[in-house]
């Protein structure tokens, strides 16, 4: 983890290399987030990456989020902001610095963004992956494919609205004498169990 | 000449001399491998989807799942997130135990690859040597939550239970009698830390154990 200072100067840094763009820096934990427009992205990336002051070599983690429940639920920060944001993680060895790079899709029905494969060559399976569970798009991308689930799969599982049990599943049919998908047939539990506590239980509340 | 053209091979998904399953579709020229597609299968366990519809310590065995011969070093890092983002202070007895777990698990981590690649390599023995010594350090792991792979045992905040006063001994069965049991036990007759101590002792020229003693 970086020292505190360094984190500062980073900050710094990114407010001055940045300035035209206003992004939204938050420190917290010791880790500092970027938050910028998906406008913005693409030239972003190339300057972090490019610029001596930044010189992020390194990808080291691309994943989407789906924000869905913190949109739906009680209000929160993310009540007013799009569903899906693509969140990476950079490092820089020349400065040993880490950052955290969020960009939020603008379109919820279709997801798109151009794609950093370019920059970070690392970033071509972690956007398929990100493709593939949550569905985002990523334009420019040479081979977006399905990466991590089955051949003909339909759905993207990591999507907040997809069950956690899915929606198929596969047995061997003695009649057909083949392997079928067949709508699933378990059903979610509840497995949390229901504390139920006295009143003033441990002098707690 | 006749114009030769590159052969598309499939190679897996599973093959003999691969440790997992792994398909590659290779494009070839001759025996020179001119493009590799691969196809990493069906390796996602979800372990983040599984979590959402569960409470943070219902989550935690996941932990050991995700690779099987680091499991507690996987809860730890579960465990120090979850606490780095509460703010908890965690009671230094337990850190040592977490710590000190974390690197029996590394030693176990440490001594399957050394055995297997050993192995592969054509050396029968290493594999065995490696394999003894780790069933010592799974005892430990047994000894201290009950199992000996996916253990469970850190907490968000702490550990499971503390260490244990006394080291489960072997009992005389028909195939081992009493003499030979009794060899069997004579590392095990005081705790579980006595039993790690001497364990730490079987390694005399390790530079630690050369400063130490």
């Amino acid at each position: 983890m970086a020292s505190t200072v360094s984190l500062l100067q980073l900050e710094d840094t990114l407010r001055k290399v940045f300035v035209n763009l206003s992004p939204e820096l938050k420190i917290t934990l010791g880790e500092i987030t970027m938050t910028v427009q998906a406008s913005d992205y693409l030239t972003v990336a190339q300057t972090l990456r490019d610029h001596p002051e930044l010189a992020f070599e390194q990808l080291l983690d691309l994943c989407g989020v789906d924000y869905s429940d913190y949109k739906n639920n009680a209000p929160s920060a993310f009540s007013d902001l799009p569903r899906y944001a693509v969140t990476s993680h950079l490092l820089s060895l020349a400065h040993n610095w880490r950052l955290r790079l969020r960009v939020f899709l603008l379109d919820d029905d279709m997801p798109l963004l151009p794609s950093i494969n370019d920059i970070w060559n690392s970033a071509n399976w972690y956007e398929r992956e990100a493709f593939d569970l949550f569905g985002i798009l990523f334009e420019g991308h040479s081979d977006l494919r399905r990466i991590l689930t089955d051949y003909g799969f339909i759905g993207h599982p990591f999507r907040k609205d997809f069950p956690t049990s899915g929606h198929v599943e596969m047995r061997y049919d003695e009649e057909q004498k083949r392997v079928i998908y067949q709508p699933v047939t378990i059903e979610p539990r509840e497995i949390t169990p229901r504390i139920v506590r006295e009143d003033n239980y441990g002098g707690l509340h | 000449m006749a114009d030769i053209k590159n052969y598309t091979l499939n190679l897996g998904p599973q093959h003999p001399a691969a440790h997992g399953v792994l398909r590659l579709v290779l494009e070839l020229d001759g025996e020179v491998v001119q493009r590799a597609d691969p196809h990493i299968g069906l390796l996602h366990r979800a372990t983040e989807k599984l979590a959402e519809s569960k409470t943070y310590i219902q989550a935690l065995p996941y932990m050991d799942r995700l690779d099987y011969v680091s499991m507690m070093c996987n809860e730890h890092a579960y465990c120090l997130a979850i606490e780095k983002l509460m703010g908890l202070d965690v009671p230094v007895r337990a850190q040592y135990i977490r710590v000190m777990f974390s690197e029996i698990t590394r030693m176990l981590n440490h001594l399957m690859w050394l055995g297997t690649h050993g192995f592969d390599c054509g050396a029968m023995n290493i594999l065995i040597y490696c394999f003894r010594e780790r069933e010592d350090l799974f005892d430990m792991y047994e000894a201290v939550s009950g199992a000996r792979m996916h253990a469970a045992y850190f907490r968000p905040g702490g550990v499971y239970r503390d260490l244990p006063d006394t080291m489960p001994q072997y009992m005389v069965s028909k195939f081992k009698n009493a003499k030979a049991i009794s060899q069997l036990n004579e590392n095990r007759n005081g705790s579980l830390l006595d039993f790690i101590d001497d364990f730490t002792k079987r390694f005399p020229n390790t530079l630690m154990s050369t400063k130490l003693y």
